[in-house]
């Protein structure tokens, strides 16, 4: 007898599509997501509000319908965070549905993160990723005021691009450090659905005039007259542009942190999605219900199949997509000077870093630790999940990414009260009956 | 429909059925929600609850991201260097 119910992070599609697994599968699985709506980054518009008549794509249509089916089943906890776990099994989750209990397996589908690249005055208001901008259009439809700058490389600056066009707010530019544009050949080489989507971006974007200025690099911003000052680097050529906002986008990582799977004792976790593997929505969808065959298999409800690798197809076209957006030979390195913000939770910069270095390799060795406890990087309140990829890319002799990550809970800053308020189920018998 | 508005700072802001606290600031044209401690502005970054750069203080939940939070008719939200000056040290 089943007696305490799988949980799933994120409500994402690897998380959706999880869920409506283990639902099918007879479960009733406990869906938590921080965000206060289904759907995660790429589906965001399934929370947008009904008068917005959002235009959904077939797949988030089926992936809504499908989940809709199983919703009775599924304990669907929004605005709840998963916190933390513990060796004895306990799950904690805060937030407006938040509890302890002891899910018998975890499925993390925390989907992935976006990687910015520190350059001075990405500290200031007006700045954020480009995915901050892509949320708040596909939620509320609507931008913030003024005129839009979206920079950095990837493919998805240019979905972010094209849905401002189609939103009738086109971006001023956008400013690519690769020249995906130069290698059509290779782009042919994308599966159709790939190239389509690709294409159909692009076409959006000439049709609008919205110039893209390849091989080009965003070297810093700063304000002037309550406007952002974007300067612009190509090939030994300047330029301003200036703008209201700008949206930072330099790929995608996993957003792992903190759920690595010998953290949670006993209990069977599996990681599904961007999460495991930055794949995309039609992997991670695949992913979500490898992963939870993978829960039916180890707590033997039914015959799953064992851990397998993601379809080499979505890693070639993963690989050929960081080809076509490699950065231009012709671009010289970036040069930040030593004030630009590294981590921005603590303000510690560049200088702080290399002082740091200096210092230590004088008196003692530097290490991840020394870093982290004496230098601060890594330890404001978002643990790191803006700065340590830069750290270790500034400190390769130093130390590594996994180092000066580490492993541990919680996953996100807890309010106390939240701890204290969420009820306990780890050994309430009224509970056992759930599965 | 009349205008749902949050109190930010005590000045009442509009919001759409949907926003988030961050989405009718923006709207309503403030990018800079205070100051965080390092003196450097809050404001939205990732826009998916990770960098913890848009907190602000609301009525009746606490310390949140305001890229997270819905909004709620009348509620008061402040900033936190706000809620720092303002508020005694213990409640």
């Amino acid at each position: 007898m089943i007696d305490t119910r799988p949980l799933i992070v994120g409500a994402g599609p690897a998380g959706l599509r999880a869920a409506i697994t283990l639902s099918d599968a007879g479960l009733h699985p406990v869906l938590v997501d921080h965000a206060p709506g289904i759907g995660g980054a790429v589906y965001a518009n399934l929370r947008a509000q009904p008068n917005l008549t959002p235009k959904l794509t077939r797949e988030a249509r089926i992936l809504r319908q499908d989940f809709d089916r199983v919703r009775p089943r599924v304990d669907l906890r929004l605005s709840t965070a998963f916190a933390a776990f513990d060796q004895t099994g306990t799950a904690l989750l805060t937030g407006q549905a938040g509890m302890m209990f002891k899910p018998r397996a975890v499925i993390f589908a925390t989907g992935a993160r976006e990687r910015i690249q520190p350059r001075p005055g990405w500290t200031l208001a007006g700045v954020s990723s480009a995915g901050a901008l892509q949320i708040a259009l596909k939620t509320t439809g609507t931008l913030p005021l003024g005129r839009l700058l979206l920079a950095g490389t990837g493919p998805l600056l240019y979905a972010i691009a094209a849905q401002m066009v189609a939103a009738d707010r086109p971006p001023v530019a956008v400013i690519e450090t690769g020249n995906p544009l130069r290698h059509p050949l290779m782009a042919l080489r994308l599966p159709a659905r790939v190239l389509t989507e690709a294409t159909r971006y692009i076409g959006q974007l000439l049709l609008a005039g919205v110039p893209i200025l390849s091989g080009t690099d965003l070297t810093r911003i700063e304000t002037r007259n309550g406007a952002l000052i974007a300067h612009t680097s190509r090939q030994g050529r300047w330029a301003e542009i200036s703008v209201d906002h700008i949206g930072l986008h330099d790929g995608l990582a996993r957003n792992d942190f903190g759920i690595s799977a010998e953290m949670t004792g006993q209990t069977p976790v599996f990681q599904a999605g961007d999460c495991r593997s930055v794949l995309g929505r039609w992997a991670a969808e695949e992913d979500g219900k490898r992963a939870a065959e993978q829960v039916l298999h180890a707590l033997n409800a039914t015959p799953g199949r064992a851990a397998i690798a993601p379809d080499q197809r979505f890693i070639k076209t993963q690989t050929l997509l960081a080809k076509l957006f490699a950065r231009a030979p012709a671009l010289a390195a970036p040069e930040l000077p030593d004030d630009t913000v590294i981590c921005r939770c603590e303000n510690r910069s560049l200088g702080d870093l290399k002082q740091a270095l200096q210092t230590a390799s004088e008196q003692t060795q530097t290490t991840a630790r020394t870093l982290r406890l004496t230098e601060r990087f890594g330890m404001g309140p978002c643990q790191g999940r803006q700065c340590l990829d830069w750290v270790a890319a500034l400190t390769p002799d130093t130390t590594s990414f996994a180092d000066l990550r580490g492993n541990r809970w919680p996953i996100k800053p807890v309010r106390v009260r939240d701890i204290l308020d969420a009820p306990d189920f780890t050994a309430d018998p009224s509970h056992q009956d759930l599965k | 429909m009349s205008v749902q508005t949050i109190l930010w700072n005590g000045t009442p802001i509009a919001f759409l059925p949907g926003d988030t606290i961050a989405s009718a600031l923006s709207r309503a044209g403030i990018t800079e929600f205070g100051l965080r401690q390092t003196a450097l502005p809050a404001a939205i970054f990732c826009g998916i609850g990770q960098c913890q750069n848009c907190l602000v203080s609301i009525e009746g939940i606490g310390v949140a991201e305001a890229c997270l939070t819905l909004c709620d008719a009348e509620q008061s939200v402040r900033s936190l260097s706000d809620h720092r000056l303002t508020e005694s040290a213990h409640d």
